[in-house]
C-alpha cells in the first residue's frame, strides 16, 4: 500500500508525453521546476491536496493554478480547474506525463 | 627505366587519391556541418575578409566583445552583436524583431552594408562558382546552391547551438547542490523575487518573445527607436527584444547598443535607472521604482548569471 502510494504522489520527474523533452521535477520540499531538453524553464513552489495540485510562480503569491490529476499506472493527466496565465494552461490542460526512472 | 616509370606513376595516383579524398571528407554530409563552414567562410562577404564569424565568434559565445562589431572596410552599424545562440525557440531575429524565422535572419547581415556587403544573389554566384560548394549543396540538399538552401544551411547551423549544460542546470535537474554556490542559490531567489527579472527574463533561454522598453531611449542622446522603426508605432519605441541570458558572462558589452561593459554595470543599471538616463521615454513600468539592491545582492545576482554559462564553453568561472 505503502508502495502504491508513492507511485501515485507527484513527487519525481515527469517526461511529458506530448512535448519531446520537455520535463517536470517535483521536489519533496515542495519546489517544482520545469526543463525543456535539459535546460532550466522555469521554478516555482507546488501544494497538493488529494487529486488536486496549485502550481505558483517563482513569487509565491504570482500567478496560481489549480489542476487536478489523473494518475493511471506511471502517467499523469493534468485538468485545468483555473489558470490565469494562458500559455501555461495551454501546455498543461490535457497534459499526459510519464514518470522517469532515476 | 620501366621500374622508373611504374614508381612515378604509382607515387602521381597516390597522391591524386589523397587530394581526391581529402576534397571529399570536406564535403559536408548534413545540413549543421555546411552551415557551419559557411559560417565561417568570407566568401559571403563583399571584400572575401569578413565571415559570420568575424562578428559572431565562438569563444564570446558567437557574439562579439566590441561594442559595435566592424563590417567590411571597418563600417559600423550600430548595434551590438547578439549571441547566435539558444535561438532555436526564438521567434523573432535582431533586436528589433525584423526577421521571422532563422532562415529569413541569416540572409540579411550578408546583404547589409555595414555588414558583409554581398547582395544575396551575388553570394549565390559565388557559391556556384565554387566546386566545393556546389558538391556540397548537391550533397545535403540534391541541387546547387540557391538563396533558400543557403539560408537553411546557415540557419541549421545556427540552430545546432544550444546550450544546456551549465553548473544552474546541474543544480536544478540533478539537485547537484555542489555544482554551485552559495552565492549563487542566492542570486537564483532574489532574480525570482526582489530584483523582479524573472518578469521578463523566463523559459528556457531566460527571455521571452516579448519587446520592452528599459529606458535606453531618450531621444536625445540615445535615439535608437528600437522596434518601432519595424513596426511604425509610437507604443513601440524604444522597445527590444528581451535578451537570453544563457552565456551572458561572455557577452559583454551589453544592451542593443553596448553601452554596459559589465555584468555589474547592466545590474547597476536596473537598481536605479535614473542614475543613467535620466529622462527615458516610453520606460517600461516594471522598471518605474529602485530595487534597492544591496552590494551582496548584485554580487550574488552577478554570480548567478555567471552560473548560466555553458560549461562547453570552457570559461565558466570557478565560485
Amino acid at each position: 500500500m505503502a508502495c502504491r502510494q508513492q507511485e501515485q504522489g507527484i513527487q519525481g520527474k515527469w517526461n511529458s508525453l506530448h512535448s519531446e523533452g520537455f520535463t517536470l521535477y517535483f521536489r519533496e520540499d515542495g519546489t517544482v521546476d520545469a526543463f525543456d531538453n535539459g535546460k532550466s524553464f522555469s521554478s516555482g513552489f507546488y501544494k497538493t491536496s488529494g487529486d488536486t495540485i496549485i502550481v505558483y510562480e517563482p513569487n509565491l503569491q504570482a500567478y496560481p493554478a489549480v489542476y487536478t490529476l489523473q494518475f493511471k499506472g506511471d502517467k499523469v493527466t493534468w485538468h485545468v480547474v483555473s489558470d490565469t496565465l494562458s500559455g501555461r494552461r495551454k501546455a498543461m490542460d490535457g497534459s499526459a506525463f510519464k514518470r522517469m526512472n532515476d | 627505366m620501366e621500374k622508373k616509370l611504374i614508381v612515378t606513376t604509382t607515387a602521381i595516383l597516390t597522391i591524386a587519391f589523397l587530394v581526391i579524398r581529402k576534397d571529399t571528407e570536406n564535403i559536408p554530409g548534413d545540413k549543421v556541418t555546411l552551415g557551419r563552414q559557411l559560417f565561417f567562410d568570407p566568401i559571403l562577404s563583399s571584400t572575401r575578409k569578413i565571415s559570420c564569424a568575424s562578428c559572431h565568434k565562438p569563444e564570446f559565445a558567437f557574439a562579439d566583445s566590441s561594442v559595435i562589431s566592424p563590417g567590411v572596410y571597418d563600417r559600423k552599424g550600430t548595434r551590438n552583436t547578439p549571441s547566435a545562440m539558444n535561438l532555436t525557440d526564438d521567434v523573432s531575429f535582431f533586436w528589433d524583431g525584423r526577421a521571422a524565422t532563422l532562415e529569413e535572419q541569416a540572409l540579411l547581415p550578408i546583404a547589409s552594408p555595414h555588414e558583409m556587403d554581398l547582395p544575396v544573389d551575388s553570394a549565390v554566384t559565388r557559391l556556384n562558382s565554387s566546386e566545393h560548394y556546389r558538391r556540397a549543396f548537391r550533397q545535403v540538399f540534391g541541387q546547387l546552391p540557391d538563396a533558400r538552401n543557403l539560408a537553411q544551411a546557415l540557419a541549421g547551423f545556427q540552430r545546432s547551438l544550444e546550450t544546456a549544460d551549465t553548473p544552474f542546470d546541474d543544480w536544478r535537474l540533478n539537485d547537484n547542490a555542489d555544482a554551485v554556490s552559495e552565492s549563487v542559490k542566492r542570486g537564483f531567489a532574489i532574480f525570482n523575487s526582489k530584483a523582479r527579472c524573472f518578469q521578463c527574463h523566463f523559459g528556457p533561454n531566460f527571455n521571452n518573445t516579448e519587446f520592452r522598453n528599459i529606458g535606453l531611449f531618450d531621444g536625445k542622446i540615445l535615439q535608437d527607436s528600437g522596434r518601432a522603426s519595424v513596426t511604425g508605432r509610437s507604443g513601440d519605441l524604444g522597445k527590444f527584444k528581451i535578451g537570453p541570458l544563457r552565456n551572458v558572462a561572455l557577452t559583454a558589452p551589453y544592451m542593443h547598443n553596448g553601452m554596459f561593459r559589465t555584468l555589474r554595470e547592466v545590474i547597476d543599471y536596473y537598481d536605479d535607472p535614473d542614475k543613467v538616463v535620466p529622462d527615458p521615454i516610453n520606460r517600461d513600468s516594471l522598471l518605474s521604482r529602485p530595487l534597492n539592491l544591496t552590494e551582496q545582492e548584485k554580487t550574488d545576482l552577478e554570480n548567478f548569471l555567471r552560473s548560466l554559462t555553458d560549461r562547453g564553453l570552457g570559461t565558466a568561472t570557478p565560485f
